[in-house]
């Protein structure tokens, strides 16, 4: 039965949230309002019962000696909690600064090791074969589309290099438009994805009128 | 033509003096504007270029100034008296004898001796009696005031009556002979003048002659002062009670009497006297009457009294009795001025003083501005025009704008119907998107066979990383995976960092276990739930593994109460880490802390969108293989031989991507047609 009332409500969710194909409808900001407190219930409600109770709480009651380290985050979560009146602010700035300064030094080393290092190795690749040579022209042409200075000299070939440079600066752009028009294309068809599984759910789960 | 600036009569050209008045005229050069400096016609009464008045409005007398002073420049009057003119030069219709004496004096540097050296014998030698003994009887003239020189002036001239040559003798029907005594010294050419060619005589009353003197036996008879009877009684002086009012009204201010200083034939006594003289009389050209020396006295009429000015507005009321019209013309109006002016400094000295920031300045000069006439509307009529405007009714939308809205909400219900069919369709008949999955090299494959390749029993760690948001993309792919991996006897740990994460992985593990049907939670597979931390608990977890006092998602009990998969602490124990990425930033978190430092394989099922960043990480050697979308979905599932939902899906997508690509290029041929159209029109 309860799968049954579950179906329903998310088919009629579905339709309504569809609605907005028609215009800003009132039934389409009732959805969205569900969703949105819905989400943040549920956010609330895992940060309580999959973090602060058992990770924080119940380490700290059960034996509060052996994890009596865990009084420092305690504390910096209290103190994020002034946030929540202006004139209490400044008493949680050394929790958010510690957030902030401990997520963008991760962060920053992170995709130093883990994406630049290894993506600019991967592109040391010996020219034996098209994709290679496609590979390092686009990536270089890429880095030169981005260069916005002007020559300072006139030598001839400081002349040539510049404009060689300005030539394969305009090649990289067009790697670049391809790029991107590459990841337009991916994120529309994941949201037809997700289109074809709703439409599916109304015809299959709701409707049956699908096998 | 020359005209006139006194009488405006035009004269012909070359002409020196007026035909009708007689004043000098101005020569064609020009009038130079007192307020810009530009050059005018001598017929311009006005500046051709600011409209500054050039001919004064009351000016009385007008002479010729070939060396007149520098003009008034700009917005700028001179606040003191200007330098005195240049003498005239030598014309050629000056007196002979005034030629004469001019050569008789040698060298002479100057025409003023200084009032306390005496002249000496040389420099009188040639000179007239006359002019001596005026020369010599005159008191320094600077001690003077103005009526005592003109009287002293007057009666040197009338005593030395015997000096003055013939023809400006009185006619000797009307005056008396001259004495033998002073014929005599007469020169020849003077005697022989007939006595019928003498020009009137200079004891013609004078402007400085108002009061009787010694030149009296001169004046005709007809011009002598009435004499009293001696048969009347003496007149006595009327008391200040009985005059009539109408009387007091006629009696002359002091201002009045002062004002019309007398011409004067030397120029040294214009100069003397700027003492008692408004300042503006002594630099105005137009009163200067040095220039007019050469003419005969009796040419020389007084200047009648200036009646006083009408003050015009804008003229401060200290000076509404001096200056005249055409300078309170040339002064500009108050609401012209702008506004830095307000703040210049206040003029002390000169026509202007009182008034603010008149001369120029810095700031007037660096910022250039015009003089704008004061508006004409006063601003309530401008209120009610914004009013009017305001309260106008809004026109109503044009009727092809109404066309425009109606197409395009017709055009994207044409775009709805067709994508709906495009997707419903193929679910009732599944032939007409008969889609060919291919599955050799893709990657795809190479997930299958990594996944296939896989040791019996093997602990394999399974990230749930999409939200529902994603689910109907990634719940394809989830399935097939976790089905294969059952098949494969694997024991699967589930984690996920998002907060919804666990949910999404709890349900897929059952769905999985129910379908394999000897897989048990606990035993088999596992749900440890959200890792919190971002960033920070992903570089913990790739640093020390999963800690033993992890919670699991669904019995609460720590990891060490599940033996057969607490080897998870340990990165060693695991064979494989197979992320479901619904986004980019989540697969590019695992690639970033977890991958460089866990040195454990990886394997992902990301959705399309996150396809172009896990297929980087696969050229980098990063990723060891993935597959991406409803489509690696159906290729999984083929490769594995389950076909499910998203082989059937997956003719759906086909289906309405080639819509959307069709609608796009329908869109763009449509846009440019019209932008054609637009141009040829």
């Amino acid at each position: 039965m309860s799968d049954v009332i579950g179906v329903w409500v998310g088919a009629i969710l579905t339709l309504v949230v569809f609605s907005y194909l028609l215009g800003d409808t009132p039934l389409f900001r009732l959805a969205q309002a569900i969703f949105v407190g819905v989400a943040i219930g549920y956010a609330i409600t895992a940060a309580v019962y999959l973090i602060l109770i058992p990770k924080l709480f119940d380490p700290l009651i059960l034996d509060p000696v052996a994890h009596s380290y865990l009084i420092v985050p305690l504390v910096l979560g209290v103190l994020l909690l002034f946030k929540v009146r202006t004139a209490w602010s400044p008493l949680g700035n050394l929790s958010v600064a510690f957030l902030f300064g401990v997520g963008s030094a991760l962060a920053l080393g992170g995709a130093l090791d883990g994406t630049l290092l290894p993506q600019l190795a991967a592109t040391l690749v010996p020219l034996d074969s098209l994709e290679n040579v496609l590979l390092i022209v686009g990536t270089l042409g890429a880095l030169l589309s981005f260069r916005f200075v002007q020559p300072t000299t006139t030598r001839l070939g400081a002349r040539a290099v510049e404009a060689l440079g300005r030539g394969w600066g305009t090649l990289g752009r067009w790697f670049v438009w391809m790029a991107l028009g590459a990841l337009f294309a991916n994120i529309a068809v994941s949201r037809i994805t997700i289109l074809v599984n709703r439409v599916y759910f109304l015809l299959h789960d709701w409707l049956q009128v699908v096998r | 033509m020359i005209q006139c600036t006194h009488c405006g009569t035009k004269n012909r050209d070359g002409s020196k003096y007026c035909s009708d008045c007689g004043a000098r005229l101005v020569p064609q050069a020009g009038l130079v504007c007192p307020m810009c400096s530009t050059p005018n016609p001598v017929e311009n009464v006005f500046c051709s270029k600011c409209g500054a008045r050039l001919v004064p409005l009351t000016a009385a007398t007008i002479t010729d100034k070939p060396a007149a002073p520098a003009p008034i420049k700009g917005i700028s009057l001179p606040s003191k008296p200007a330098e005195p003119p240049a003498p005239p030069p030598p014309s050629a219709k000056t007196e002979d004898w005034l030629e004469q004496l001019r050569t008789q004096i040698p060298d002479q540097p100057t025409d003023e001796p200084s009032p306390a050296e005496p002249p000496t014998h040389e420099e009188t030698e040639g000179i007239p009696d006359w002019l001596a003994r005026l020369r010599a009887a005159e008191p320094p003239l600077d001690e003077l005031s103005p009526g005592e020189k003109a009287r002293q002036a007057a009666a040197a001239i009338q005593i030395g009556d015997e000096d003055v040559p013939d023809w400006l003798r009185p006619a000797p029907a009307e005056t008396e002979s001259p004495r033998v005594a002073d014929t005599a010294r007469m020169p020849d050419w003077v005697l022989e003048v007939p006595a019928a060619q003498a020009a009137p005589s200079s004891a013609a009353p004078t402007p400085s002659a108002q009061e009787p003197d010694t030149a009296e036996p001169q004046v005709p008879a007809w011009f002598k002062p009435i004499e009293p009877s001696p048969d009347l009684p003496p007149p006595v002086p009327a008391t200040e009670d009985e005059i009539p009012d109408w009387l007091k009204a006629l009696k002359p201010s002091d201002e009045a009497l002062r004002a019309p200083a007398p011409p004067l034939p030397s120029e040294t006594l214009v100069e003397g006297i700027p003492a008692e003289k408004p300042a503006w009389l002594t630099t105005t050209p137009y009163t200067d009457i040095s220039e007019d020396e050469f003419l005969p006295d009796w040419l020389r009429t007084p200047i009648p009294p200036q009646p006083t000015p009408t003050t015009p507005e804008g003229v401060a009321p200290e000076f509404r009795g001096e200056l005249p019209d055409w300078i309170a013309a040339l002064k500009p109006a108050e609401a012209a001025i702008p506004h830095i002016v307000e703040t210049g400094p206040v003029e002390t000295t000169g026509p202007l003083a009182g008034l603010r920031s008149v001369l120029p300045l810095a700031a007037v000069i660096a910022e250039p501005h015009r003089l704008s006439p004061a508006p004409d509307k006063p601003p309530a009529e401008h209120a009610r025009l914004f009013e009017a405007i305001v309260a106008a009714p809004v026109a109503a939308h044009p009727p092809r704008a109404r066309a425009s809205t109606r197409g395009n909400t017709l055009f994207r219900a044409l775009v709805y119907i067709l994508l709906t069919l495009a997707i419903v369709i193929p679910f009732f008949v599944p032939d007409l998107a008969n889609t060919s999955i291919r599955t050799f090299g893709t990657p795809t494959a190479d997930l299958y066979d990594t996944v296939a390749t896989l040791p019996f029993d093997s602990l394999v760690v399974l990230a749930f990383d999409y939200d529902p948001g994603s689910s109907g993309e990634m719940e394809v792919q989830a399935n097939v995976l976790v089905r294969h991996l059952m098949q494969r006897r694997t024991r699967i740990v589930a984690i996920s960092t998002l907060e919804t994460g666990p949910q999404i992985a709890q349900r897929v593990l059952d769905t999985a276990a129910r379908a394999t049907g000897n897989y048990v939670y606990g035993t088999d597979y596992v749900n440890l739930g959200y890792l919190a931390g971002h960033e920070a608990g992903l570089r913990q977890l790739a640093l020390a593994g999963f800690a033993p006092t992890t919670i699991d998602y669904v019995q609460r009990r720590p990891l060490t109460q599940y033996p057969n998969l607490s080897a998870v602490q340990s990165w060693r124990n695991v064979a494989l880490v197979i992320q479901l990425a619904g986004t980019p930033e989540v697969l590019q978190k695992w690639m970033e802390q977890v991958q460089p430092r866990a040195g454990v394989k990886i394997v992902a099922a990301v959705s399309a969108a996150a396809e172009p960043r896990a297929r980087a990480y696969r050229e980098a050697k990063q990723l060891q293989a993935f597959m991406s979308g409803l489509m690696g979905a159906a290729q999984y599932e083929i490769l594995s031989n389950q076909p499910g939902l998203a082989v059937i899906s997956v003719g759906a997508q086909s289906t309405a991507s080639v819509v959307l690509i069709a609608l796009i290029i329908m869109g763009n041929l449509f846009w440019l047609s019209s932008r054609n159209r637009g141009k040829t029109k």
